[in-house]
């Protein structure tokens, strides 16, 4: 049969005789204007492919800019602690203590004092640059610190040797003021008045050190900035919580019938499509990190089925076929007798059609907010229960094609089945209110949807999800 | 049939290497057109796509993976079908004849000429010369021929078998034919 084939296509593939229009010159300018047509719609094509690259490398780069941002912040925290912790007021205190109990000491060069000083002046000076003030005083110190840079080691030590004069007037001052307000910071802000060039922060609140303010040296006064820039922080982390939040969105969802190994015929002729998901969700802040959420979630899932089958003896009826046909021979005149009749025919039965499967689910889920300046990242994870499910549409059993239609069918059920899902979210700050957001989850049923015996179906889904979301405030 | 440096020239977008590989492969092109395509009118616009995609596409053939022949081929007829698809409504027909069960056995047209072949295709009903020719002359699978008419695999079969049929039974008679006018 092969050689047979083979001859034949040698016979049909022999060149035929060429038309004259084909030649090259007639055909030229149709092919390059095809191919100009062509690219252009391929570059239509290539452009479209990029933005979708780009939108998707966007998210994710937006997700581990966030994780990234809060890992760091972690870790600077952590990092300026630990540094304020080394360097303690009390050893602070001996420093100053030594040098008012005996000045001469270090002008005659007491070595280890010297280097203990210039051990914790450095580590105070690392410290510093560590820390991430507020933009308003950093704008401040960085003007005075490049003023300043050069003549730093000078002025340190000017510093030093002005802390005995300094003290001595403090405490004079301290006792004149505490007369009139023990409430005010009168011997930091002196001092700092005094070393205002290096460090002009002459307004900062510090109130609830004035207990100490004779102990308070300048480089404490930078120790407990930092923990007050620490403690600004934190505060400000905490108010784009608010105490709840209400979200709408709504996406595409990409799931399957998920089967097991065991799985009914219809599995083989059915395919499952892209489909719609909408969500309201509602987030109660149990803490200004962790929330509780529940809502409502609209999925309208699809899939198609196409089967097609031949069919040996598939009956016919042919109408208006002559039956009969007589000649009267007197006349020659000619009497058709027509009717119909049956035959039966081999046919294919295709059949495409669309199912659906509508479902109103109720989540109940715990979840973890992060938020930084204009995002807010959130991740949760929890069950749902369909509480509404309607499906209709069409599948195979047996070699036939039925209809289902309804909550309730005899080959699944979707309604009161429990979910599981997790779901990752990020909100970008339009208003104080306003957030616009964009959801990516992954659901799939605890439950078996299947009432068959021995068939396990576990639908799953992928969603998509962009919309808004509202925090109360 | 067609060098490797004509292949390198074209894939460098050399505008006389189109032109040499236009007239080496325009008559198996316009061959393999004129086979699938029923209207005359249509064909050369379905060849100077064909060219377009050749030129355009042609980054992707390797030599390794088969002859350029083969891809040429399957560029040519998926356009063919692409332009059935974009400009009108494909059907395949089933006939509503008796069938005979036969053997698979060699279809009796090696006695019968380009032109009577050509001639008794034309007459064949339109699925089953599609899937004959797809099949039998450009050696697509029962599954290629299914995608690129959108049926099943199993309904290429069928249409090949009653395809053949339909031969058996109308190349016996052009034979007879040629065979009285012989006489």
């Amino acid at each position: 049969m092969d050689t047979h084939n083979k001859n034949l296509q040698d016979k049909l593939n022999s060149p035929p005789s060429l038309p004259k229009k084909f030649d090259w010159e007639n055909m030229e300018e149709g092919i390059y204007s095809k191919m100009e047509t062509l690219r252009l719609a391929e570059s239509s094509n290539e452009k479209q492919r990029r933005r979708l690259f780009f939108l998707f490398f966007l998210l994710i780069g937006a997700h581990l800019c966030v994780v990234l941002h809060m890992y760091n912040n972690t870790t600077k925290v952590e990092r300026i602690e630990n540094n304020v912790e080394a360097f303690t007021l009390s050893s602070e205190n001996n420093l100053n203590s030594g040098y008012e109990a005996n000045p001469a000491k270090r002008n005659t060069g007491d070595e280890d004092s010297i280097d203990n000083f210039n051990q914790q002046r450095t580590l105070a000076e690392e410290t510093l640059s560590a820390v991430s003030e507020p933009e308003q005083m950093n704008i401040r110190y960085r003007k005075a610190k490049a003023k300043n840079v050069k003549n730093m080691d000078a002025v340190l030590d000017n510093f030093d040797t002005q802390s005995e004069i300094s003290h001595e007037r403090t405490a004079q001052k301290n006792e004149a003021y505490s007369k009139e307000n023990e409430n005010r910071t009168d011997i930091v802000l002196a001092q700092m008045e005094e070393k205002n060039d290096l460090f002009p922060l002459p307004t900062l609140p510090f109130a609830h050190l004035s207990s100490n303010s004779s102990e308070l040296s300048h480089k404490e006064g930078l120790i407990l900035l930092q923990r007050l820039f620490i403690e600004t922080d934190e505060t400000e982390k905490e108010l784009p919580f608010s105490k709840s939040s209400v979200g709408l969105a709504s996406g595409i969802s990409l799931w399957n019938l998920g089967y097991n190994s065991q799985v009914p015929e219809r599995a083989a002729y059915e395919r499952s499509l892209m489909s719609f998901t909408a969500q309201l969700d509602y987030h109660h802040f149990v803490s200004d990190r962790f929330f509780l959420s529940t809502g409502l979630v609209y999925q309208r899932l699809e899939s198609r089925l196409d089967w097609s089958k031949t069919i040996e003896n598939f009956p016919i009826t042919l109408e208006d076929v002559i039956l009969q046909r007589q000649t009267d021979a007197l006349t020659g005149t000619i009497v058709e007798n027509r009717g119909q009749i049956v035959v039966e025919v081999e046919a294919q039965r295709k059949v495409r059609h669309h199912n659906q499967t509508t479902l109103l689910q109720m989540p109940i889920g715990i979840g973890m907010a992060k938020s930084l300046g204009a995002f807010n990242w959130t991740v949760e994870a929890g069950t749902s229960m369909n509480i509404l499910g309607n499906s209709q549409g069409r599948l195979l059993d047996q070699g036939e094609i039925v209809n289902y239609n309804g909550t309730n069918n005899e080959y699944f059920q979707g309604r009161w089945k429990v979910n599981g899902y997790i779901q990752s979210g990020l909100d970008y700050e339009i208003t104080k209110s306003w957030r616009f957001s964009a959801l990516a989850g992954y659901q799939k049923a605890i439950s078996n949807w299947s009432l068959k015996n021995g068939t396990q179906m576990r639908p799953q889904s992928v969603n998509v999800l962009l919309g808004l979301r509202y925090f109360i405030h | 049939m067609i060098t490797h440096s004509t292949i390198e020239a074209v894939k460098n977008k050399d505008n006389r290497a189109f032109k040499v590989l236009y007239q080496k492969c325009i008559p198996y092109v316009y061959t393999l057109t004129q086979r699938h395509i029923a209207n005359d009118g249509d064909i050369q616009d379905v060849i100077q796509e064909v060219f377009a995609r050749v030129f355009l596409s042609i980054k992707t053939f390797d030599p390794d993976k088969g002859e350029f022949k083969s891809w040429l081929r399957r560029l040519t007829i998926n356009q063919c079908y692409q332009y059935y698809r974009k400009d009108r409504f494909m059907t395949l027909h089933i006939e509503l004849d008796d069938t005979h069960e036969i053997t698979d056995e060699t279809l009796p047209l090696n006695d019968l000429s380009k032109e009577d072949i050509e001639k008794l295709l034309e007459k064949m009903p339109d699925g089953y010369r599609r899937v004959f020719l797809l099949v039998v002359i450009d050696e697509f699978s029962h599954k290629e021929v299914g995608d690129l008419l959108d049926i099943s695999p199993e309904a290429s079969r069928s249409q090949l078998f009653r395809a053949k049929t339909w031969l058996r039974h109308h190349s016996s008679q052009a034979i007879k034919t040629i065979a009285n006018g012989h006489s």
